[in-house]
């Protein structure tokens, strides 16, 4: 964002306009059902409006403006369309002020569904990640370790980690451990093949510059092989991190009884659609969040780089 | 500090394995080199001439034949003898002043004073945060002569060291690089295929030819510096080596 760069005004003095009247509309007029929470939802909708006035002078907030304008319309028109006349058949599609209540009454199975995911999807990933580079660096470095690994990791490897599913969920007795190590081979495989083939491709005169200075064998792989190796190990452990959300709900919904996807499930069981909505809010915003991290920590290491995507 | 270092070269032949076929690269080279000279092996590309200095550096073992320095066999790579390559080989992940300090980072020493000074003889004292892919070729290959200097080897073998850079930047180098020989007393050892930066630059010419490289010409200049390239000392040493690599008058 070009600070220098004229932000108009007129798409957040819109957007106070809009939510102002989304507040107004959930207030004055009467839920075609009997809908709760619908007094709050009117006062959270005021609250935005007031927000978009008193933040009317910032440039940070004003360049979100037509943002804030789109999401008042969208309230807006979804309150008018199903609180008021219930256009949409229900209950799969919900007001919302439903949605609202579920982050109201439910918050605590929420928070605590998002912390059995959290350890879940982070013990996994890190485990994983932690195997995959040291695969990787074995296979880069010693023909050894190459001979016995690279026929593993080619015939296991490419299998989707979900196969493992019912086998490990039979032979191990906790649901929690299994996925544990679910999300671990669905991390390690792709950090694995691209530490690897990182260390692969690292310029021999790399090697020779460090050696005719006195470099051994561990400064080598420390400081040359792994740093050149880097940009590739942030890929693999991209890739990684999309596995793994995708293990995380598989292994929720399917064995694991707790977190975001067992929550899910749950919530379709009792067709309680409005819970649904908000788990996957929860889980986007979980999911956003680790990427979010993952590029900020990769930025950094890898801030030697001509270039970086910003996220 | 002056250092005294003679390498000996005798009877080195090398072979590659290229295909299953063994392919002689260097045939029975012998060569003295004495301390502080600065000796240009010339010839053409793929001849064996990296090759060779590899083997000096102590990176490859020769087939045949040894390599001493002061009568020690080279058995494997030291600081006293560092390489400069023809690409600068920057670790592009540490800053100017980390690439100049890595020599003190391997042997887990510390010697601010000597990095800085180095980066001030090379005239980027200003870029000493700069990550390699912010500096011009011409900068890049400076720092890579200042990561191999700061060392203070007894010799110092360039491997084309001027060959990727443009003409003007490289008239400039091979000034600095000149300058930089009689200031810290190294014994040069340099490969290149440009028979004038030979003239400029070196005490002595090596003339190679190619498969299976082994020297056909020497030629010793005493010519003070800088050197002038119309001399007419320079002009006769030019001619013959024409001569010695197979281009007669009709070029």
């Amino acid at each position: 964002m070009n600070p220098k760069v004229k932000i108009a005004y007129w798409p957040q003095v819109v957007a106070f306009i809009m939510w102002l009247g989304t507040a107004c509309l959930t207030y004055f007029f009467k839920n075609a059902d009997d809908f709760p929470r619908t007094t709050e939802f009117a006062y959270l909708c005021f609250s935005i409006a007031i927000f978009c006035a008193l933040t009317l002078s910032s440039n940070k907030v004003r360049y979100y403006g037509s943002w804030l304008l789109a999401l008042a319309l969208f309230a807006g028109g979804w309150e008018l369309i199903q609180a008021k006349f219930v256009m949409l058949p229900r209950p799969f599609f919900g007001a919302p002020q439903e949605l609202l209540d579920v982050f109201i009454t439910d918050w605590y199975r929420l928070l605590d569904s998002l912390l059995h995911s959290l350890t879940l999807l982070l013990g996994g990933y890190i485990l994983g990640c932690f195997i995959g580079f040291s695969i990787g660096i074995g296979m880069g470095w010693s023909l050894h370790f190459g001979y016995w690994a690279h026929p593993i990791l080619r015939f296991f490897g490419p299998l989707p980690p979900v196969a493992f599913l019912p086998l490990l969920f039979a032979v191990i007795p906790s649901s929690w451990l299994a996925g544990e190590l679910l999300m671990a081979f669905a991390a390690a495989f792709p950090v694995a093949v691209l530490t690897w083939s990182g260390i692969a491709g690292v310029n021999p005169n790399y090697y020779d510059v460090a050696r005719t200075m006195g470099a051994k064998s561990f400064f080598l792989i420390r400081h040359v092989a792994i740093p050149a190796a880097l940009p590739f190990v942030f890929v693999g452990m991209f890739m990684a991190l999309g596995s793994c959300f995708y293990m995380l709900v598989v292994a929720e919904m399917l064995g694991v009884k707790a977190g975001l996807g067992f929550y899910m499930q749950w919530a379709q069981g009792w067709a309680a659609y409005p819970n649904m909505y908000a788990a996957l809010i929860i889980m986007a915003v979980m999911c956003t969040s680790f990427m979010t991290l993952l590029f900020k920590v990769r930025n950094n290491l890898l801030r030697w780089q001509k270039e970086n995507i910003k996220w | 500090m002056v250092k005294k270092q003679k390498i000996e070269i005798n009877h080195l032949s090398h072979n590659y394995n290229l295909n299953n076929n063994e392919l002689l690269v260097l045939d029975n080279i012998n060569l003295i080199i004495k301390s502080q000279e600065f000796v240009i092996i010339l010839g053409p590309s793929g001849c064996g001439k990296s090759t060779l200095l590899r083997m000096i550096a102590g990176l490859e073992q020769p087939s045949n034949g040894s390599i001493q320095v002061n009568g020690h066999e080279i058995t494997k790579a030291d600081p006293s003898r560092v390489v400069v390559f023809q690409d600068p080989t920057l670790y592009p992940w540490l800053t100017v002043w980390d690439n100049v300090n890595l020599g003190y980072k391997i042997r887990k020493e510390k010697n601010d004073q000597a990095v800085q000074s180095m980066l001030e003889l090379i005239g980027l004292e200003n870029f000493k945060s700069a990550y390699p892919h912010q500096l011009s070729g011409g900068m890049a290959q400076r720092v890579a002569l200042a990561r191999a200097l700061v060392n203070d080897p007894s010799i110092l073998i360039l491997d084309e060291p001027l060959g990727k850079l443009d003409s003007l930047t490289r008239i400039t180098m091979q000034k600095e690089l000149v300058h930089l020989w009689r200031k810290r007393q190294f014994t040069g050892i340099m490969v290149t295929h440009d028979i004038e930066e030979a003239l400029l630059l070196a005490t002595r010419i090596i003339v190679m030819r190619q498969r299976p490289a082994h020297i056909i010409g020497e030629f010793r200049l005493n010519m003070s510096y800088p050197r002038h390239r119309d001399s007419e000392e320079l002009i006769k040493i030019r001619k013959d080596i024409f001569h010695l690599l197979g281009h007669q008058s009709d070029w």
